[in-house]
């Protein structure tokens, strides 16, 4: 898509003598994805290879100290230059009156500034987060064969596992280029890759013929960072404890360990799923819906949480949010103690803090605790949850648990069947000194909690 | 059940039937099929301090191949005939190579030829679904009014802290098409929901959710007691307390009913997850699991609901289907690969979250059927129990049949009445046929309330609805 040419027909709007727009953004998308299906036998069920090229172009106008705004997306066709002119004319007309009825408080577009190097002369602009191999076999067109090398990998190393079957599996490579632009003269580009595995795990007593499942998934940004044996062994390992896994009885209060996937699924770093970084959000101070002040005391003293977007080849790391602001690491909360908001332009104008771009990965500061402490201390420790979805606004959570260990006299006791509730905002965190990095999270290996109830089902 | 056509469908139907046409006749040994999808979403969000509008597009085309073991696809945005032709033919002859060798590519290892059931019956057709008042006819200021006179009415009692009001508008057109079947349509969809945000009174910030929908603009007409109602909702939120863990005996809404049937029960009954070994209903299809008054259907065609379609992405006209029947495990819903797979009939289930995704088998309305029992009856039988409101959604466990539902707003029942005490953040769990033998009564007074998206694991999202009767169900843990 001639990305040059909307610029041209959005740079006349702006200088209409009448109807004319203030401002305009462009968000350009060109995503190429191959993927592939496993089912049951390890029979190949689908292959997809598709494309997506997009556009979503955002206008402004200005009405009085008010600013209106709107956005559309528009897809390359068979049109010619001149169709597609005509079409976004069109379009414009439309969408010019839905901006000017959708006025909100001013504020001012990022400008080229906001997508210089706003970081030290050793970092780059641009976050690393492509994989060579994976543009180059787009290139050549020999994606599909890395598929199946791939996926041969995953299926074999699943047999080599004693009594564990490969029910099914998903493997999806993603290139993406992505671009964004603005009338303020701001331009950002960056290309990343994904690699997405996901593979149901069964583990199977051949004597009972009793079995039980784990969803094992992962996403990397290069192919080498998938790490199929380890991945497998691993996530065997937990699909063979679900099955050896007694239901929990009673409830235990405090001294919950938080260990693997789980601990990775508690510090999400995604707004919905994180009550603690979305009070960070200034659009949700902007909403009077966060609880957060400056300065106070909003969670115990042992916890620092930054958003970290520069960590290399950490598939949450990002170059600069959807307005084309440089991303950069914030500290959220410092030692218990809210500092920063992560805020795009708007909501940073509004609340009279800078923009910091998109949110990353959620790092968090190591602990005092040796992790071996952590483990004495710890009654039961959770390995993995069916799903951790807390309530962001309210803190409160209830998670079902997948798998679990009983520490009891120097034993791990495989458990499941059981409930971790609680709230975010009552939990005191102790922290492992050991610093682990896994997608979107890095911080202590284990984390021991106190004030959440394990409780069986 | 022809309707009238807009013009720039019927070029692209024409111009698809003669793809497939071309396609087909070139390499007859392989099926092939077409989908085309153009959705248009206009959003308009009402906050305290700020207004957002959005003109959402999704466009694409899916070709699929299938050579007797696999499907293989090619998905492209817009709509570019020329290069998805190129890509197609450049991907066929790549198959037949391929099937030709010893390739390490080959997708069918064992030789094991899997026959799709194709459904030979010639259609050509159009669908339409516009509602009463086509929003078309309604001009952008008066629906930015609309929510901005919501926005206000809520607001005005000054007794809750923040509201979002958000209006959706979707219309979308789909092509399906190949060798026996030319299907299109053209669905409008409109949709208000309202997000309530109150401080409790023990410090936090709490929400309760209202969603509505229908075809056409009607269902902006949302009443002042029905707005009193929201806020008056909200305002008990401020007051609810934790619940105490333990067994209750619950009264379900037509909200909790069908989250009941779509989490618990409907995502163990989809054929692909069957067919992978994952799902513990292949070992009860016909067999009982609760009394004959119960019974959970799934089915597109009902009107105005969040999940309606004509036909889904593989050209399957739609159906009801049971998947329990008066107590007993009945009919999994599914795609074609897999229903094929596992020699069931296929049903109209099989759906994609966008062009560029997996086709899968889906859940569309879902909902347990009505009984015979009165609503006031039932809740008069109750001495002392809880009223389930809503939920704030769960997590499917086919292979286990374990319910997960969090997030539940529940109220004291006290010697047949509701006490107005309740109970927030509630969690669910049990064991489903459990459950379903603890049903004691059914009611007749039916709704499909639910507005909802519906993913599979934590992915591939489509639109969904649920809902059904009250249900006056013993022994419910919640936590």
């Amino acid at each position: 898509m001639d990305i040059n040419n909307i610029k041209k027909i959005l740079n006349k709007e702006k200088n209409l003598k009448k109807e004319k727009i203030h401002d305009w953004k462009i968000s350009y998308i060109d995503e190429e994805k191959s993927s592939i299906y496993l089912t049951k036998n390890n029979a190949i069920e689908t292959i997809i290879d598709s494309e997506r090229e997009q556009v979503e172009i955002t206008i402004y106008v200005k009405i009085g100290n008010k600013l209106g705004e709107s956005s559309f997306t528009i897809f390359k066709n068979e049109e010619t230059d001149k169709e597609l002119e005509n079409n976004l004319k069109k379009e414009l007309v439309e969408q010019k009156k839905l901006a000017k009825l959708s006025l909100n408080k001013i504020y001012e577009l990022p400008s080229k500034k906001f997508s210089k190097k706003t970081r030290t002369t050793k970092e780059e602009n641009v976050v690393k987060r492509a994989d060579q191999i994976i543009i180059t076999a787009f290139e050549k067109k020999t994606i599909r064969n890395k598929l199946f090398s791939l996926i041969k990998e995953l299926s074999s190393q699943a047999k080599e596992e004693k009594n564990i079957k490969l029910s099914s599996s998903e493997l999806i490579i993603t290139l993406k280029r992505r671009k964004v632009l603005n009338s303020k003269g701001l331009e950002q580009k960056d290309i990343s890759t994904s690699v997405y595995v996901e593979a149901v795990l069964n583990s199977i007593n051949k004597k009972t013929l009793k079995e039980q499942e784990y969803l094992a998934n992962k996403k990397v940004v290069r192919i080498k960072d998938l790490k199929l044996k380890e991945f497998i062994k691993k996530d065997s390992e937990i699909a063979r404890d679900i099955l050896r896994a007694t239901n929990a009885t009673g409830s235990i209060t405090d001294n919950i360990l938080l260990t693997g996937d789980a601990l990775r699924e508690y510090f999400s770093p995604n707004l919905g799923l994180n009550p603690l970084v979305f009070h960070c959000s200034a659009k949700i101070k902007n909403m009077k819906l966060s609880i957060f002040n400056f300065n106070e005391k909003v969670t115990t003293p042992n916890m620092t949480i930054i958003s970290n977007p520069l960590i290399p080849f950490n598939i949450n790391s990002n170059s600069f949010d959807s307005d084309g602001v440089s991303s950069k690491k914030v500290v959220l909360i410092d030692k218990g103690i809210f500092k920063n908001y992560f805020a795009s332009k708007q909501y940073a104008d509004y609340q009279k803090v800078n923009p910091t771009g998109e949110l990353g990965v959620i790092e968090i500061g190591k602990g005092n605790n040796s992790p071996k402490e952590l483990e004495k201390l710890a009654l039961v420790e959770i390995i993995a949850f069916s799903s951790f979805s807390p309530n962001s606004v309210s803190g409160d959570f209830s998670a079902e648990i997948r798998l679990a260990y009983l520490h009891k006299k120097n034993k791990k006791i495989p458990i499941r069947a059981a409930m971790f509730s609680g709230n975010i905002f009552r939990i005191q965190h102790h922290l492992s000194s050991k610093i682990e990095e896994q997608q979107g999270y890095k911080g202590p290996d284990k984390v021991l909690v106190k004030g959440a109830v394990l409780s069986s089902l | 059940m022809s309707n009238e056509i807009t013009s720039n469908i019927i070029e692209k139907r024409t111009e698809l039937k003669n793809l497939i046409q071309e396609l087909q006749n070139k390499n007859p040994e392989f099926y092939l099929e077409i989908l085309y999808i153009n959705n248009k979403e206009l959003q308009l969000v009402k906050g305290n301090e700020t207004i957002e509008s959005t003109t959402n597009k999704d466009e694409g085309i899916k070709v699929r191949i299938f050579d007797e073991s696999t499907f293989h696809e090619i998905a492209l945005s817009g709509y570019n005939l020329k290069k998805l032709k190129k890509e197609t033919i450049g991907l066929m002859n790549k198959l037949i190579r391929i099937k030709k060798s010893s390739s390490i590519y080959k997708t069918n290892k064992t030789n094991e030829k899997i026959k799709l059931t194709i459904d030979k019956e010639c259609h050509d057709l159009h669908f339409k679904a516009h509602g009463k008042i086509n929003p078309k006819t309604i001009t952008i200021k008066e629906k930015l009014n609309l929510i901005n006179d919501l926005h206000k009415k809520l607001g005005q009692p000054k007794k809750l802290l923040s509201t979002k009001v958000r209006y959706t508008e979707v219309n979308e057109q789909k092509i399906f098409v190949n060798k026996y079947k030319l299907l299109s349509q053209d669905i409008s969809l409109c949709q208000v929901s309202i997000i309530s945000f109150v401080k409790s009174i023990f410090g936090d910030v709490r929400y309760s959710y209202n969603s509505y929908c229908d075809h056409g603009y009607e269902v902006t007409r949302i009443t002042d007691s029905k707005i009193k109602k929201i806020i008056s909702f909200a305002e008990k939120i401020k007051k609810a307390k934790k619940i105490k863990p333990g067994k209750y005996l619950c009264l379900l809404t037509p909200n909790m009913s069908g989250l009941l049937a779509h989490e618990s029960f409907g995502h163990g009954m989809e054929a692909d997850t069957l067919f992978k070994g994952r799902a513990k209903a292949i070992n009860f299809l016909g067999k009982r699991l609760a009394k004959k008054e119960v019974s959970i259907a799934d089915g597109p065609l009902i009107k105005g609901k969040h999940g309606f379609y004509f036909f889904d992405d593989e050209g399957t006209l739609a159906t009801k289907t049971y998947m329990l029947k008066e107590g007993i495990v009945n009919n999994p819903i599914g795609d074609n690969y897999n229903t094929s797979r596992l020699k069931i009939p296929r049903t109209s289930n099989a759906r994609c979250e966008s062009f560029d995704h997996k086709i899968y088998s889906r859940m569309t309305n879902t909902y347990f059927e009505p009984g015979k029992a009165k609503k006031k009856d039932m809740l008069s039988s109750i001495k002392e129990g809880l009223y389930l409101h809503n939920s704030g959604g769960g997590m499917e466990d086919p292979k286990g049949w374990g319910i997960q539902i969090q997030g539940i707003v529940a109220e004291k029942i006290k010697n047949g009445k509701l006490t107005g005490e309740l109970f927030y953040e509630a969690g669910l769990t049990g064991y489903l046929p459990t459950v379903l033998k603890n049903i004691k009564s059914v009611s007749k007074e039916f709704k499909i309330p639910g507005v909802g998206f519906c993913g599979k694991g934590h992915k591939e999202w489509v639109r969904v609805s649920e809902g059904g009767p009250y249900l006056l169900i013993k022994n419910l843990h919640l936590s």
